[in-house]
């Protein structure tokens, strides 16, 4: 297929494949409309033959009438080659080159109008049919003038005709006369013979003609479909290439191909003559013919020019708007740049100067138009009304973004879309700062991250020594005192070694959970039992040391989500602070309630010692990394609770009121 | 009397725990790194083995598992990682029991014995009659004898029911108010910390380091179960 397309010849061929296929459609085009407008596809072969001659006597009679007014009847008479008689409105023959002896074959009677012997026919009416009766729908005198033609017609053979006449309109100041045509045996053939020829020639094909046509019609399609496809292709690589044409800018080929075209067609309108038919039919041929090339050609470019995607490119006029549209663009860009060049304070002169001079132009030109003016106003408000709009709308996304960065919340992007100018410019500039934020958060995450590591490392490694310190320490204590301050002195290394054991697990803990490294397992509990296991574990020890453990809790179960060994050590924690801390004698109270949606679980005793310290500093221990205050453990009991708490989500509050140190831990409830 | 080897990298944690366990009458073996271990082991009959998780040249997770390829002889693991999923990992690898740096010495002892009188004496027999047995707890429902790896331990007639209710339905968790109605057969009405303080001096009286209970665990927030 690629060879077929690639190929000049079958090119070449194609082209006079379909100048042929075109001419061939043409030609039975043009025999089928013919035939149609006699009828042949609805009647008899007679019938046709009948209004073929009709139509051929109707033909005649103008040539008749303007020689009947231009010559003497008498050279008249040999002249016409078709038979006539001139009557008078009652019938009577005035003249006439009919024999009586000759046979009719066919005739017709046209009323026309006119002077006798002499000057000017009309032959505007209707053929009549004979033996009608003519009605004048002028005035009766007019009617009376003329005579009645009710008469039947003297004249033989009436030709059945589908009724034509109607009411007619006398021309007025003239004569009506009637002209009778016929054809007869003496006739000469030629007159309808070319004619009757054809119709003996082509009515036996007249459908094999409308096979042709279409058949001309489908060929003709296929090759330009061929044409179209083939176009471009020079070789047998099936590759697309442009060619000489092709050089030529797409919409100029049109505009040459198109004037060439309508000229072409306009000299075969012009050329047309009968007198010399054959020439003028080559000369229409050829000027279609070179139409319909020109024609090909432009399509043929135009397929080859959207094969290769070229075609808009290939057009000056799209070329041209190109161009400007870059030029356009390059000056708007060049004073956008001037513009945006202006300091911010400078900048309300542009907008300011445009509409002061719309106003101006605006105020000139209507002036007297009090409609107009107020038109004008309305419309600069709306627009000014936008504007401030549009600022005020930027400004708040700008004020609601760094709001949110002042707060530190995490991923905020300030959307800098429909934003331009300086508003765009800050809108970058608070996301610079985000990033930056972001980023020295991340690090500060990731420095935590390693302390965590490295406190963990550490105490690993104190834990070998300890061990050793602390088994000699207990072998120590094992063996028999030389005296009574080795005694003593063994009990201080004991206490202050088991001292250091639990500030080892606590500096873990306290760095694990300060930093969130550690897995939250959250599950339904119910903080009623979690209450009664405390009051179960907690309860003597507080006894002990006289303090009296009062707990109260809603009747019902009051449930909430929490990692229970988290949550236990926060109360582990709280408990072993209250023991240590607590005044003996005091009461202790413990207290679960749920307010507003919200578990509330409250810890409440009274300090041992004034509680001089901020309840901050209590939970930030760790992390501000303060001297503990306290003498036993670690001190960071609190400041574990308070990660631990932070950790799952609970809000933990320390308040200190006088000696009453009071811990709330408010959970989200659940049902 | 029973041979027990001891391995740590660490040579006066090594001869601090002889001291401690030969005072209890037991043969101790010293080793310094888990190659050392395996040798011993492969020339010597040995009833227990402390194995330091972290030593040089083969570590103590690695040598156990070679240990367990050979004998079934109790591992109990020295571990200065108290982080959860080190203990998990030495107990799937096939560690009987581990203790955490610093240990205390009587706790460690308390292990040991526990290990080897199961090892021993116990052999792994079946319980019979109306003895129920979980892990190394042994309760005699006719005798209302209670012992923990063959030590006996007494308890009140409220632990022991409370102790035998939860051995019953092992890995299960009772609420307070659950466990007082299943034991006590009342209405608990605001009696439910009684429940804790039994389950406290039960776990006390039975667990070796009450603090770290290995039976008798609280899930907090929800009640208590026997660990099975």
């Amino acid at each position: 297929m690629n060879k077929l397309k690639g190929s000049l010849a079958a090119k070449i061929v194609a082209i006079t494949l379909l100048a042929a296929s075109c001419l061939v459609l043409c030609g039975a085009i043009a025999g089928i409309a013919w035939l149609d407008g006699m009828g042949a596809y609805h009647g008899s072969k007679d019938e046709v033959r009948e209004t073929l001659l009709d139509n051929s006597l109707e033909n005649r009679l103008y040539p008749l009438t303007n020689d009947l007014r231009a010559l003497p009847v008498n050279v008249v008479y040999t002249h016409a080659d078709v038979r006539f008689e001139l009557l008078d409105k009652n019938w009577q023959v005035l003249a006439g080159n009919l024999a009586e002896d000759e046979e009719i074959l066919r005739e017709m009677s046209y009323p026309v109008s006119g002077f006798y012997q002499g000057m000017y026919f009309q032959s505007e009416f209707e053929p009549l049919v004979t033996g009608e009766s003519l009605n004048w729908t002028n005035e009766a005198d007019d009617y009376e003038e003329y005579g009645s033609m009710d008469e039947p017609s003297p004249l033989p053979t009436p030709t059945p005709k589908p009724q034509t006449s109607g009411e007619l309109k006398k021309p007025e100041g003239t004569l009506v006369y009637f002209i009778r045509l016929c054809w007869t045996d003496r006739c000469e053939q030629r007159a309808w013979g070319t004619e009757l020829q054809m119709l003996e020639m082509l009515h036996p094909w007249r459908y094999e003609l409308i096979a042709a046509a279409v058949a001309s019609f489908m060929l003709a399609v296929l090759l330009f479909v061929f044409l179209m496809a083939a176009a471009g292709h020079r070789d047998a690589s099936g590759e697309v290439k442009a060619g000489f044409v092709e050089k030529i800018p797409a919409d100029l080929l049109w505009l040459v191909g198109i004037g060439g075209i309508c000229a072409l067609i306009a000299v075969t309108g012009n050329v047309f003559s009968d007198n010399y038919l054959v020439a003028s039919l080559v000369t229409t041929a050829l000027c279609l013919l070179g139409a319909g090339l020109l024609a090909l050609l432009c399509l043929m470019s135009t397929a080859v020019r959207l094969k290769l995607g070229a075609f808009l490119d290939s057009c000056l006029t799209w070329r041209f708007l190109r161009w400007c549209w870059k030029w356009i663009k390059a000056a708007s860009r060049a004073l956008g740049k001037l513009l945006r060049g202006l300091p911010l304070v400078w900048k309300w002169i542009p907008p300011f100067l445009v509409l002061f001079f719309i106003d101006l132009v605006w105020t000139l030109q209507w002036y007297r138009d009090g409609d107009m003016l107020v038109l004008g106003l309305v419309v600069k408000a709306l627009f000014i009304a936008a504007a401030i709009l549009y600022l005020a709308i930027a400004f708040q996304r700008l004020r609601k973004g760094a709001k949110a960065i002042a707060q530190g919340e995490e991923n905020v992007v300030i959307d800098d879309e429909y934003l331009f100018g300086a508003l765009e410019d800050h809108a970058k500039d608070l996301n610079h700062i985000r990033d930056g934020l972001s980023r020295a958060v991340d690090e500060r995450m990731k420095s935590e991250r390693l302390r965590t590591e490295l406190i963990t490392n550490v105490s690993h490694d104190i834990k070998t020594p300890l061990t050793s310190i602390i088994n000699y320490v207990d072998l120590l204590s094992r063996e028999e005192p030389e005296n009574e301050k080795t005694k003593e002195y063994v009990e201080v290394l004991q206490r202050q070694s088991a001292r250091l054991k639990k500030l080892t697990d606590d500096l873990v803990e306290a760095s694990k959970a300060s930093t969130g490294n550690l897995p939250v397992a959250a599950e339904k509990l119910e903080l009623g039992v979690l209450l009664d296991q405390t009051a179960g574990e907690y309860g003597e020890r507080l006894a002990e040391k006289n303090l009296d453990l009062r707990v109260t809790k809603p009747e019902e179960p009051v449930y909430v989500q929490a990692d229970p060994r988290h949550l236990w050590r926060i109360l582990d924690n709280l408990l072993n602070n209250i023991l240590k801390y607590a005044q003996p004698g005091t009461r202790v109270y413990l207290n679960l309630e749920k307010k507003n949606g919200k578990a509330e679980l409250s810890f409440r005793n009274i300090s041992a010692q004034p509680l001089n310290i901020r309840p901050e500093e209590l939970t930030e221990r760790f992390v501000r990394g303060d001297s503990a205050r306290s003498t036993e453990g670690s001190g960071l009991g609190l400041a574990i609770a308070a990660s631990l708490a932070k950790l799952q989500g609970i809000d933990m509050e320390l308040s200190v009121d006088g000696d009453l140190f009071k811990v709330i831990l408010r959970f989200d409830a659940e049902e | 009397m029973a041979k027990i080897l001891i391995c740590d990298d660490e040579k006066d944690i090594v001869s601090a725990l002889t001291i401690y366990l030969q005072a209890e009458g037991y043969e101790t073996v010293p080793a310094y790194n888990g190659r050392e271990a395996l040798e011993i082991l492969r020339g010597q009959e040995v009833q227990l083995v402390l194995l330091d998780v972290m030593m040089p040249e083969l570590d103590g997770i690695s040598a156990l598992s070679k240990i367990r390829q050979e004998s079934n002889v109790p591992v109990i693991l020295l571990t200065a990682k108290s982080e959860d999923t080190d203990k998990v990992l030495g107990l799937n690898v096939g560690a009987d029991d581990y203790v955490t740096k610093p240990f205390n010495p009587v706790e460690l002892i308390a292990r040991v014995r526990s290990q080897l009188r199961r090892y021993l004496q116990l052999g792994g027999g079946a319980a019979q009659g109306d003895t129920m047995k979980l892990g190394g707890i042994e309760i005699d429902d006719k005798k209302k004898t209670v012992t923990r790896d063959g030590e006996p331990v007494s308890l009140t007639p409220r632990e022991y029911d409370i102790l035998k209710f939860l051995m019953q339905h092992p890995g299960e968790v009772f609420s307070p108010s659950e466990l007082y109605r299943r034991v006590w057969n009342e209405e608990p009405y605001g009696a439910e910390s009684t429940v804790a303080v039994h389950i406290r001096h039960l776990r006390e009286k039975l667990e070796i380091t009450p603090a770290q209970p290995r039976w008798i665990k609280a899930v907090w927030g929800q009640g208590y179960k026997m660990e099975n």
